[in-house]
């Protein structure tokens, strides 16, 4: 009995492990995708360096929720987190680029960018997300409702 | 429900690295993009119609198309009231394309002058609100606008009609005529030429005819114009006091009756 005790702790032990390695990985994978596109978005931040801190908040954010999401890994909290991370994507995509219309003021010209049409798609993908999330939720209630197979 | 969810993970992925790719690139090509502008010019057309132009050079060394260029041009003057408005569109300039338009704003000078006849006789800082508006990729709209100010020159500035002498030597020697100065001038500060004629016509106090005159005259750009118009007056008609028309007709305008009294 203590045997099986000690047994299934460091099973719990390792899976942590795993998951907290995956978790490191996606990270660092994630943010070294954000790395590599913002040096070829250089010339962009430096004419308009608000737009650099608005997309580190975003990329901060969304790496807090995609680790917390992998750390949690397996259990009900998971398909929330996942939940939470599409509709941040949503709410962030809308605010930040004030409904798909930047506007900014370089010295004497103002300049209008409208891009709505990218917006919408990137909303309808952030929407595939939620429902795949809520998929997601429903498969995992539901095997954990199936009764044990004798 | 597992291979349902697995699909739209895959084809969610899909879809986010093209959108993203797309987006990025699309950002990227712009900076391939360039925009030169050659020297303002103005001219006067056959059709007495001013015609600023603006050669512009679009070179698009991007990943993508630009489509619907646009450059629209409004000149307002100091009230803010519309004078002319000028558009030109490119539909379409490819990847490695470079293609020369030339933006023309051309207004009726005649037209122009009789809305905002403030601009004959003052110089004034004209508006200029300029719009570039072009598709990045040919789905993105992108506009920029700015404000310039363009300086006017008025064709007749500090247009002045002295006052009317009358010299009495040699009356009743002409036929019952003598002989009368009024000084006009005027600066042509306007970035054109100004020929044509200027009318002067006298009247009595009983508003009575009294005495014409008819001169010609080509005034260069920023040059002043000085003459002392001699007129023959009526002298069984004219009177201490009066008044005298005058009258300016080039080939672009006509102004008048400037009407300035006079006393003897």
């Amino acid at each position: 009995m203590l045997y099986e005790t000690k047994k299934d702790s460091q099973g719990g032990f390792r899976k942590f492990v795993f998951r907290a390695a995956k978790a490191t990985i996606k990270g660092s994978v994630f943010y070294g995708a954000y790395f590599v596109l913002s040096q070829y978005m250089a010339p962009v931040f430096t004419l308009i360096p608000s737009f650099q801190q608005s997309i580190e908040a975003f990329v901060i954010a969304y790496t807090v929720l995609l680790v917390a999401g992998e750390l949690t890994w397996g259990t009900v909290y998971q398909h929330f987190l996942n939940v939470a991370k599409a509709l941040f994507v949503v709410g962030y995509l809308i605010l930040s680029t004030n409904s798909g219309i930047i506007e900014l003021n370089l010295s004497s010209i103002r300049v209008a960018v409208d891009f709505k049409l990218v917006l919408t798609f990137a909303v309808l993908l952030s929407l595939l997300g939620v429902a795949k999330a809520v998929l997601q939720a429903v498969n995992y209630m539901s095997e954990r409702a199936e009764p044990p197979v004798l | 429900m597992k291979v349902a969810i697995r699909t739209v993970s895959i084809a969610s992925a899909f879809l986010w690295v093209f959108l993203i790719a797309f987006a990025a690139s699309a950002v990227f090509s712009m900076k391939d993009f360039q925009l030169t502008f050659g020297a303002l010019q103005s001219n006067v057309s056959a059709e007495n119609e001013v015609v600023f132009v603006l050669p512009v050079a679009i070179v698009n060394k991007g990943f993508y198309g630009i489509s619907d260029f646009n450059i629209s041009t409004e000149i307002m003057d100091e009230q803010g009231l519309t004078l002319a408005r000028g558009f030109t569109l490119v539909p379409l300039v490819g990847t490695g394309q470079a293609v020369n338009a030339t933006h023309q704003v051309k207004f009726k000078i005649d037209e122009t002058l009789n809305r905002s006849t403030r601009l004959l006789f003052d110089d004034a800082e004209l508006r200029l609100a300029e719009t570039f508006s072009l598709k990045v990729a040919e789905t993105i709209p992108v506009q920029a606008s700015l404000n310039v100010s363009l300086p006017w020159g008025a064709p007749l500035y500090n247009l002045t009609v002295g006052a009317f002498q009358m010299s009495w030597e040699g009356a009743g020697h002409g036929g019952g005529y003598v002989e009368g100065v009024v000084p006009v001038s005027f600066e042509n500060h306007a970035f054109f030429s100004l020929n044509g004629t200027l009318y002067l016509r006298l009247y009595n106090d009983a508003n009575v005819l009294v005495g014409t005159r008819q001169a010609s005259f080509d005034v260069s750009q920023n040059s002043a114009y000085h003459e002392d118009l001699m007129v023959d007056v009526s002298m069984l008609h004219v009177t201490a006091s009066g008044h005298c028309e005058v009258f300016v007709e080039t080939s672009m305008f006509n102004v008048g009756p400037l009407v300035v009294p006079y006393a003897l």
